[in-house]
């Protein structure tokens, strides 16, 4: 009747989640991040094309599943639970986002493309500059990894497409705190580009694009804190102390059920921005999404590495990982602050339902 | 995945709007917004009157089978009821405690007779009700109950004394636990009994909160007798029945709950743009919080519901309580926050605001119906399985 899931949707659910379990056992990101980032390659095209979730919020006349941001979310959740390394975030949530707001034959061509899986890509904004007719400008702290096949650019009113084999195109890898997302800088010298949108309301739409991008981040934050608080629990039943399991005493329990409260809150935040994820609330809800799931995750986090007690801060267990990507997800598409700020502009102005 | 409820529900919820629209009117339109929890000494006597107008019209007991005068209507419906009402600005229920409390134990647990003399005073807004759980030593360790009730001459003979009693001073009737078997300790060898409150061994006593208004009561028992069926289940089944009442708080009432946090919101969202605190960063930080913790509750509160059919509870079942105690709470303060100075200017009459009593009678909310602590500990312990004490 209302907000439980329909089969395909579980379905979708499930075979994530069983994909996600099988790269765990492979060795999971421990694996990307230690030995062999090219592991990444592999498994893309695994995910990509033989589930065909590349696609996934692509119209299905291009190619893609013609799915939602329901859907997504369902994924998202699970990728993020284990930390999933892919290009999916900069492709399917970044990029695929932009191109969809941006509409057009040529952003249609490179949904249809991405939808394959035959494409890799991110997207970046440069601001404070004008363009002339060669771009020579460095992007910063891009989201991808040094073999990207495309990025595209906003400046002022316009989206442009670029190549990373164009001439004067440089990616190189920025060694990150938060290892389980590649970033790179990029430079431009000279570069000839595409213009692939050029209209006044191009600001507006990216908005909306980085939106719902945002509820897909939120997603990963909410698979993260779930499987924080999953470890944590396993390990208060366990470790003992005064002659009795940890998790038997007040203060630890307590800290735990503040912990599922908080990913219970970001969970609906987040069922919730992505049902709305079509209406003229879409800012809104993705907002509280946004800020509750990533405030939640480094809550979760961190709140995993003090009841773990001494092992928490070691290199040995995974929560550090967690922990970081927490951390860069707290500031990556705008901030709780930045979100809420635009929730109280809407408010101000009488602009969303109470 | 969706938000909707279906169409059924959608003309459902017309008729629950329109009917409010015609009879909310004339006497009754001055308690729109008014009584229900922080505001209950409000217009108590015209309440009870919107009761019988209720029950004449088949709003009380919707969610109840047939044959005891409901309607049967599913837990959507009965949602989609609490929501309109509360949206409308429907007068706090002075019923609600026999209606969504004891009604539903004597439905599941009672015997025909009991049905039968008590479900339809309840159904028809003429009898109240109040419920005698907590005692001075006995609050989140309810257990600890000392009240003792013995069968003599075919009458149950009580003593002790009951604590927290909301609104036992417009009650009727009482459903309360007591220790029939005086050997025994915590859950054995309770009773669950209904007693009238109309009788020389009932002494109530207000308790005036920070408020300056009274909601609770003390009930003192000294011989207090009821009947010798006024029992709901056996001898030493009254813990059982008990937890069976407290499982009904939860549900339908849900959404009219969160309906009258909605308007309170809107109040703090008014007093913010009349004040200038609007334009404040903190406070606008803070109100958008508070906006989407709204939005959050409604969305657990449906996720509760589509898992509806689950043998056990959702996780998202047992933050509830916890979460929109907290966030209530929150909300008082930011309301004091967002007033200023007048925050702190009582009106000549003496009667607090609505936004002043938001503020003291919330710091209640994560006391009652189970501390913030004792919450922790339910979701600890039944929710992730961590080992009790």
């Amino acid at each position: 009747m209302v907000s439980s899931f329909t089969d395909d949707q579980t379905i979708i659910k499930e075979t994530t989640a069983s994909f996600m379990r099988n790269w765990q056992d492979k060795g999971g990101f421990r694996a990307v991040v230690d030995t062999s980032p090219k592991l990444t390659d592999e498994v893309w095209k695994q995910f990509a094309v033989e589930l065909g979730f590349s696609g996934i919020t692509i119209p299905s006349e291009l190619g893609g599943a013609g799915l939602g941001a329901i859907e997504r979310v369902l994924i998202c959740e699970e990728m993020g639970k284990v930390l999933f390394i892919s290009p999916f975030f900069s492709t399917c949530v970044l990029a695929t986002d932009w191109l969809l707001s941006v509409g057009g034959a040529v952003a249609r061509n490179y949904l249809s493309r991405i939808a394959t899986g035959d494409l890799t890509a991110t997207v970046s904004s440069l601001e404070n500059f004008s363009l002339s007719h060669t771009l020579s400008r460095n992007a910063r702290n891009v989201i991808a990894t040094p073999n990207v096949d495309i990025i595209f650019v906003n400046v002022d009113d316009r989206v442009l497409a670029i190549d990373r084999t164009d001439d004067g195109v440089t990616f190189s890898t920025v060694e990150s705190l938060d290892q389980t997302r590649s970033l790179c800088d990029v430079s431009f010298e000279n570069v000839k580009f595409n213009t692939i949108a050029d209209r006044p309301s191009i600001k507006k739409d990216l908005i909306s694009a980085k939106a719902l991008s945002a509820i897909a981040l939120a997603a990963e934050q909410v698979g993260g804190a779930e499987a924080m608080l999953d470890a944590t629990v396993s390990y208060v039943k366990e470790r003992k102390q005064f002659g009795r399991p940890i998790g038997s005493f007040q203060a630890v329990k307590h800290r735990c059920a503040d912990m599922m409260t908080a990913v219970e809150e970001a969970r609906s935040a987040v069922y919730l921005a992505a049902v709305k994820a079509e209406s003229n609330e879409l800012v809104e809800y993705a907002a509280i999404a946004k800020s509750v799931a990533s405030e939640a995750f480094f809550k979760v986090s961190s709140d995993a590495i003090q009841l773990h007690g001494g092992v928490g801060v070691t290199w040995e267990y995974d929560l550090h990982f967690y922990f970081k990507r927490a951390r860069a997800g707290l500031s990556l598409l705008g901030t709780p602050e930045y979100w809420r700020d635009q929730i109280a502009g809407s408010i101000e102005r009488d602009g969303v339902e109470l | 995945m969706k938000l909707d409820f279906d169409s059924e529900n959608e003309v459902f919820r017309s008729e629950v709007v329109d009917w409010l629209n015609a009879n909310l009117t004339g006497e009754f339109e001055q308690l729109r917004f008014r009584g229900g929890p922080g505001d209950e000494e409000a217009f108590s006597v015209e309440r009870k009157q919107w009761e019988k107008v209720l029950g004449k019209s088949g709003w009380i007991g919707i969610g109840w089978p047939k044959e005891y005068g409901g309607r049967n209507l599913s837990i959507a419906d009965q949602m989609i009821f609490n929501e309109e009402y509360a949206r409308a600005g429907g007068p706090g229920r002075s019923g609600h405690i026999g209606e969504t409390l004891l009604a539903p134990t004597l439905i599941a647990l009672g015997t025909d007779e009991q049905r039968q003399r008590f479900l339809p005073p309840i159904r028809n807004g003429e009898e109240f009700w109040c419920q005698g759980y907590s005692e001075p030593n006995a609050g989140s360790d309810l257990a600890n109950i000392s009240t003792k009730a013995v069968l003599s001459d075919g009458k149950w003979v009580i003593n002790g004394q009951k604590v927290w009693t909301s609104l036992a001073h417009e009650a009727d009737w009482c459903f309360l636990i007591a220790r029939a078997d005086t050997e025994s300790v915590g859950r054995e060898g309770l009773v669950y009994l209904l007693v009238p409150l109309d009788q020389p061994g009932v002494t109530l006593r207000p308790i005036v909160q920070m408020t300056g208004s009274s909601e609770f009561n003390e009930v003192f028992l000294d011989d207090a007798i009821t009947d010798a069926d006024c029992i709901v289940g056996e001898v030493g089944e009254g813990w059982k029945v008990a937890m069976a009442t407290l499982s009904f708080e939860r549900g339908a009432s849900t959404l009219g709950q969160q309906m009258q946090f909605r308007n309170e919101l809107k109040l703090v969202i008014e007093e913010a743009k009349k004040s200038g605190a609007m334009s404040d960063p903190i406070i606008r930080q803070k109100i958008a919080k508070a906006w989407g913790g709204l939005k959050i509750m409604r969305m657990n509160a449906l996720r509760m519901l589509g898992d509806g059919k689950q043998a056990n509870l959702g996780r998202e079942a047992y933050i509830t309580k916890l979460y929109w105690a907290t966030w209530h709470r929150d909300l008082g303060e930011l309301a004091m926050e967002v007033m200023g100075a007048e925050a702190e200017r009582v009106s000549p009459n003496g009667e607090l605001s609505r936004l002043q009593k938001l503020f003291l009678f919330s710091r209640a909310d994560t006391i009652y119906a189970g501390t913030n602590q004792i919450q922790r500990n339910i979701i600890a312990e039944r929710a992730l399985g961590l080992p009790r004490d």
